[in-house]
């Protein structure tokens, strides 16, 4: 399993736009065969509302055209700004908390 | 720069031009007959539900321009930006000023962070302007600016953002699946829903994300657009009006006011 490394994939801290968000898309694709697609937020000091909402729209693309719908998202260490959450269920997804701190995102199906 | 000067120059020249000339009968925008000595005075009625459409302009004016003028609690003095880049830069550097200060608990303080982002990057994306932004972001005592009733929360986190572009109802009517929308409070109100944007693209998650913040919180809320405002109060439903009956009163652009009381250590 191969992580998305945000910080190092985007050369930067501060992670708002939906383009920027598509910037991770390749890495992402990538990352999906191994079946979790894991985004590192190491380093990374806040993710915003645009961004984390065009990844899960990037993750629901990847699940569609790959029929994989046991696909997670993973976020290593969970972004800050908890009310991120809230985008999960208007996405149709739903998410996990582990003890370690990270989110798990997939279809609601797959939990 | 001199913030305070700057804002009324800048952020609201349009809204006090307009009050002025459309409501020359009144002498509330000179302050001699609508005298306000302090921040809490002009939150105070503020909140009230009762006030009048031009008022609130107004005190939106005073409200941030005061906020400009408090020194030693400015997580970010009135501050000019242009570009989605110089919006991240503020961003980030209020992110910082939020996470040094230890102001509120971890969560309360990326929600103030994220809805300065979100105002921010959306001025910077859809006003579509060569003209200047302009952001703030200020925490007070709650106790001394809010009412009685507001005691619970201990501090109050004021964040504004303005610009002079083409405004939210113009940008939203760009899309033709809301060309119809033509009263701007009716624009306004729809782009807050999930997924409502100005674009083809069917993607929007900012205003949304920034009412349920406000609501969560009990907040308060005003965006003044084009003809009309939308004002979330004390945490309720977001409601739609017009600056004024026939449509006298403009704002070129887009001015938006979120306030989120808060207490200073426990879980919002």
């Amino acid at each position: 399993m191969v992580a998305v490394e945000l910080l190092r994939e985007s050369g930067t801290r501060m992670l708002g736009t939906r383009p920027a968000a598509r910037a991770m898309e390749p890495a992402m694709r990538a990352a999906s065969g191994s079946g979790i697609i894991t985004l590192d937020t190491s380093g990374v000091r806040r993710i915003g509302v645009s961004f984390f909402d065009e990844a899960l729209l990037i993750f629901n693309e990847i699940v569609a055209e790959t029929g994989n719908r046991e696909l997670r998202l993973v976020y290593h260490q969970a972004p800050p700004t908890e009310s991120l959450k809230n985008l999960v269920e208007n996405r149709g997804l739903a998410l996990a908390e582990t003890d370690a701190g990270d989110w798990i995102i997939s279809r609601p199906e797959a939990f | 720069m001199s913030g305070a000067s700057t804002w009324t120059r800048g952020c609201f020249s349009a809204i006090s031009y307009n009050c002025r000339m459309h409501d020359s009968n009144r002498n509330d925008f000179d302050g001699s007959s609508f005298r306000l000595e302090s921040l809490a005075d002009c939150l105070e009625r503020w909140l009230r539900p009762d006030i009048a459409a031009t008022d609130l302009v107004f005190l939106v004016q005073r409200v941030l321009g005061k906020a400009s003028r408090m020194h030693g609690r400015d997580l970010l003095p009135l501050t000019e930006f242009r570009t989605e880049s110089e919006a991240d830069a503020l961003w980030e550097k209020v992110a910082i000023g939020l996470d040094e200060r230890g102001l509120g608990p971890g969560n309360v303080r990326t929600d103030v962070d994220a809805v300065f982002e979100e105002l921010a990057l959306n001025a910077a994306q859809h006003s579509r302007t060569t003209a200047s932004c302009y952001g703030i972001v200020n925490v007070c005592d709650a106790h001394s600016m809010l009412p009685s009733q507001r005691t619970e929360a201990e501090l109050l986190y004021i964040v504004g953002i303005s610009d002079q572009g083409v405004g939210i109802p113009n940008s939203l009517r760009d899309n033709p699946l809301y060309a119809e929308l033509t009263a701007d409070r009716d624009a306004i109100l729809r782009a807050t829903d999930m997924d409502v944007t100005g674009t083809r693209s069917q993607r929007g998650a900012g205003l949304h994300h920034v009412i349920e913040r406000v609501r969560a919180y009990r907040g308060e809320l005003l965006i003044i657009s084009g003809h009309g405002f939308l004002r979330v109060s004390a945490g309720g439903d977001p409601r739609a009006h017009d600056l004024s009956e026939n449509n006298s009163l403009y704002h070129r652009g887009t001015t938006v006011l979120a306030m989120l009381p808060v207490p200073a250590l426990e879980s919002a």
